[in-house]
């Protein structure tokens, strides 16, 4: 985005501004993020939809609705300024703008071999704790979530739900046949949680480092919404992406759940663990369409959306003949957060 | 003598590890050759290996769709009957090995798809289920090489 358009178009829309510098936020593979700064420290976030669409196949403007209606609660988040479905510095990707947050996805340190980072490795862990738990007893219904995000019947249909959603959204986006897929969604089916679910949530979808806004080891802002949800809690852990190794795991659920009053079923945990490969490949694939079509050449979408899906379709391929215990402990010991290599995060 | 393709491959890798990726500290710059460097590593496992893989794929799916109809007839099957009598060539005519293997796994999958689900079958649909598993567990033992570990560091 070239910073001249972008000014004029601020401009029109917030009057006498100038940038003084702006970035885009890396990796940012999602959905273009941008960072610009006016004199005086304040600044305004762009986010905006990938040529030839974001990786995560959810509508763009469903983030926005999310952030709109998080903006009038207690949540942190950036302000929600406006929406735009055709701009002209985009040549007509939409985008939204919100206010910009000081802070950093990265919490460069955190994983060094000493005793002052892990004690550090377990506020941080705590932190998070108490986020999700604000975000997860929030009244969504109250705050009008309901109107636009679809919402299960139940906690005990919350997983039903969600499996029967992604499905349907994975025929419709993946990039060729994908048999051991297949067989692995009648995997998921076959082995769908008989208990009832924690709860009905709100729920973010990937969170924790490389997700939100961090300052002083505190979240700041919830960032990245276009995997909002209505659905059981566990979830949005089985999706916090190296949180739980932050600190004693037991430790850190046990807090969240004194926190919450919500106890997290220990199959619904282990479910969440195997459906989140599922859904990771089936977002990751969508987001090659585009390469294939040339729309978009960033080269991580062919290591995203080809190499990474094809190791899942390898993993889906042995949890065939497991049960779900053997199958969760199977895939969490592949599941690599990038945003925890310090190569990727700088430290 | 000329370089094989693959080492030609080999050497960009060393070169972007010994002297490109120590220097770039731009991170949007350093993600994307890491993202090169991935894909080269695959590169270099596939150039060799995908044509004796497609070979050898193609073969193997053809000949159990093929015992699949022989065992329960075409009519049980109609997706493998469509493709069997569509032609059963190696390589048939305007037809690459990596398109004709993506047809057979449409086949496979909707095949697949077809079947009453696992926990409720019997009979043939639970043989049916036995001999496509039994083939994409071939098949992904095949194509492991040039996934696992190309692909299994930091993606960008």
């Amino acid at each position: 985005m070239r910073q001249d358009r972008l000014e004029s178009y601020l401009r029109g829309r917030m009057g006498d501004v100038r940038i003084e510098r702006m970035t885009r936020a890396f990796p940012g593979f999602s959905r273009e993020t941008w960072l610009v700064w006016f004199a005086g420290d304040e600044g305004v976030v762009v986010r905006a939809e990938p040529p030839g669409g974001g990786l995560v196949p959810v509508p763009f403007r469903r983030e926005w609705q999310v952030y709109e209606a998080l903006s009038r609660t207690r949540i942190p988040v950036a302000q929600a300024l406006w929406y735009d479905a055709a701009p002209e510095p985009t040549d007509g990707r939409p985008l939204f703008v919100r206010q910009l947050v000081e802070g950093s996805t990265y919490l460069p340190g955190l994983h060094d071999d000493t005793a002052a980072a892990a004690a550090r490795r377990r506020r941080v862990a705590e932190e998070h704790a108490e986020k999700l738990a604000m975000l997860h007893t929030l009244d969504w219904r109250e705050a009008g979530f309901g109107a636009f995000l679809p919402a299960p019947d139940s906690p005990l249909d919350a997983l039903r739900h969600e499996l029967k959603t992604w499905e349907a959204i994975w025929h419709q986006v993946k990039t060729e046949a994908f048999p051991v897929v297949s067989e692995a969604l009648g995997w998921l089916e076959a082995h769908l949680p008989k208990a009832g679910g924690a709860a009905l949530s709100l729920c973010k979808g990937n969170n924790g480092i490389g997700e939100e806004i961090w300052r002083d080891d505190r979240i700041v802002a919830f960032s990245d919404w276009e995997l909002a949800s209505i659905g059981d809690p566990v979830g949005d852990w089985a999706l916090s992406q190296g949180m739980l190794e932050l600190w004693d795991r037991q430790e850190i659920l046990r807090y969240y759940e004194s926190i919450t009053g919500f106890t997290l079923l220990p199959e619904t945990f282990a479910y969440y663990r195997v459906w989140d490969i599922f859904k990771t490949v089936c977002a990751l694939n969508a987001g090659l369409r585009a390469f294939l079509k040339g729309e978009n050449t960033v080269l991580a979408r062919a290591t995203l959306g080809f190499g990474k899906v094809k190791v899942f379709e390898h993993l889906l391929g042995q949890v065939l003949t497991m049960d779900l215990e053997a199958a969760a402990a199977f895939v969490v010991k592949w599941r690599k957060n990038p945003y925890h290599d310090p190569r990727v995060s700088g430290g | 003598m000329q370089p094989s393709a693959r080492a030609l491959i080999e050497a960009i890798i060393r070169s972007f590890d010994e002297v490109v990726i120590p220097v770039v500290t731009d991170k949007v710059a350093a993600s994307s050759l890491r993202s090169a460097r991935t894909l080269l590593d695959h590169l270099a496992r596939r150039v060799d290996g995908e044509a004796d893989m497609l070979r050898a794929d193609n073969a193997d799916a053809l000949a159990v769709c093929s015992a699949i109809a022989a065992r329960v007839g075409h009519q049980a099957v109609p997706v493998i009957a469509a493709f069997l009598e569509a032609g059963t060539d190696e390589s048939p005519q305007g037809m690459t090995p990596e398109a004709r293997n993506e047809a057979m796994q449409k086949v496979i999958d909707a095949t697949l798809r077809g079947l009453p689900p696992a926990g409720a079958q019997t009979g043939e649909a639970a043989e049916i289920r036995a001999m496509l598993r039994d083939y994409l567990d071939r098949r992904l033992a095949r194509e492991r090489e040039m996934i696992f570990p190309a692909f299994l560091g930091p993606p960008f």
